[in-house]
């Protein structure tokens, strides 16, 4: 009896030391990790466009699933898409981590005014001949 | 029946003495500068494997985040720090706090010190070790927050070959071959990420997205 109740005693141990080690998960996260992994593998527009695909699809799975999705995935894609050149789709991706997540929007405003500021530049360039 | 109880006890020692190697962190200074955000910078390294500061860059943010904090994309920063001329980390660590505040709006800097990135070989298996210190920073102030320490060692196996040793020295063999990839290592130091962000008492106390913020103080004293 008494050994019974030992290994009893031991796997509860166990048991309770290993679920105390897994987190239950505040956000969804997807792909993200793996998209950063995939761009640090394959730098470049190649890899960026990849990362950008993954982060896109981790977006569409939160609402699916109605999770939140992790800090920084919108901001990501929105400034993956920034650099292909989508600035409109940027700014929106970039509005939507701020409103998310309050904490990042002086950086996400900081970059949606460079964004504007770029934007009439071209324009100024291209009416100016 | 004996084996498996005497696996069972080493599996329970093993678990308990990963809990008490350290001191415990003072967690005063973290609770007088609460944060809400942090910063990753992108890791120092202290190892031989140049690669390794890049792919840990890649594992650290879902641990931190899930203890309840915003944190900010880590290639962003990196690119952003790139501009402002910070491009590796001795160039890094000379930025002072408030610049991070003033740049990016973070509350806390989070800076890591890679300390193991290695296979070893022993006879019949290799193992994996990811090894890493952490410092987290008050943005404001420049106080330290916390401060941790975590090293993973993977048995990535060696068994499995059958026929005896030679089978096991093939097994050893191959392994050894393959572990030597980027990508084993990184379970592994998203392992040494999670344990070292989520341990109770040693790790951050859980932030305002964690429904255990400000109920857990108990664990961090």
């Amino acid at each position: 009896m008494r050994p019974r109740l030992f290994r009893f005693t031991i796997l509860a141990v166990c048991a309770l030391s290993v679920s105390a080690c897994l987190p239950a998960k505040q956000f969804y996260w997807g792909s993200y990790e793996e998209s950063l992994f995939s761009r640090q593998q394959h730098a470049g527009a190649g890899g960026e466009a990849e990362a950008a695909t993954m982060l896109l699809a981790t977006i569409n799975e939160a609402q699916a699933n109605n999770g939140k999705v992790g800090p920084g995935i919108h901001a990501d894609y929105g400034y993956l898409l920034l650099k292909q050149g989508r600035t409109d789709e940027a700014i929106t991706q970039l509005q939507k981590e701020a409103a998310l997540y309050p904490e990042s929007k002086p950086l996400m405003e900081t970059m949606i005014s460079r964004i504007h500021g770029r934007k009439e530049k071209e324009q100024e360039k291209k009416s100016t001949p | 029946m004996r084996l498996f109880s005497c696996v069972i006890a080493a599996c329970a020692v093993l678990s308990l003495s990963g809990c008490v190697t350290q001191p415990k962190p003072d967690y005063s200074s973290f609770f007088d500068h609460q944060p809400r955000s942090i910063l990753v910078v992108p890791p120092a390294n202290k190892t031989t494997a140049v690669d390794a500061p890049a792919v840990f860059l890649t594992t650290v943010s879902a641990a931190f985040a899930e203890r309840g904090y915003y944190v900010f994309p880590v290639f962003l920063v990196q690119d952003i720090l790139n501009d402002l001329g910070a491009t590796d980390e001795g160039a890094i660590a000379a930025i002072p706090p408030e610049k991070f505040k003033e740049v990016f709006g973070t509350d806390s800097i989070l800076y890591v010190t890679i300390t193991d990135w290695a296979t070893s070989y022993i006879v019949v298996a290799s193992n994996i070790i990811v090894g890493a210190e952490y410092r987290l920073v008050d943005a404001d102030t420049g106080a330290v927050l916390w401060t941790g320490k975590q090293k993973v060692v993977h048995d990535s196996g060696g068994g499995g070959g059958g026929g005896g040793l030679i089978g096991a020295l093939v097994a050893a063999a191959v392994n050894a071959a393959i572990t030597a990839t980027t990508v084993q290592y990184r379970p592994i130091a998203i392992q040494a990420n999670d344990m070292a962000a989520s341990q109770s008492g040693y790790g951050i106390p859980a932030g305002p997205y964690h429904p255990e913020f400000q109920k857990d103080r108990g664990q961090f004293k």
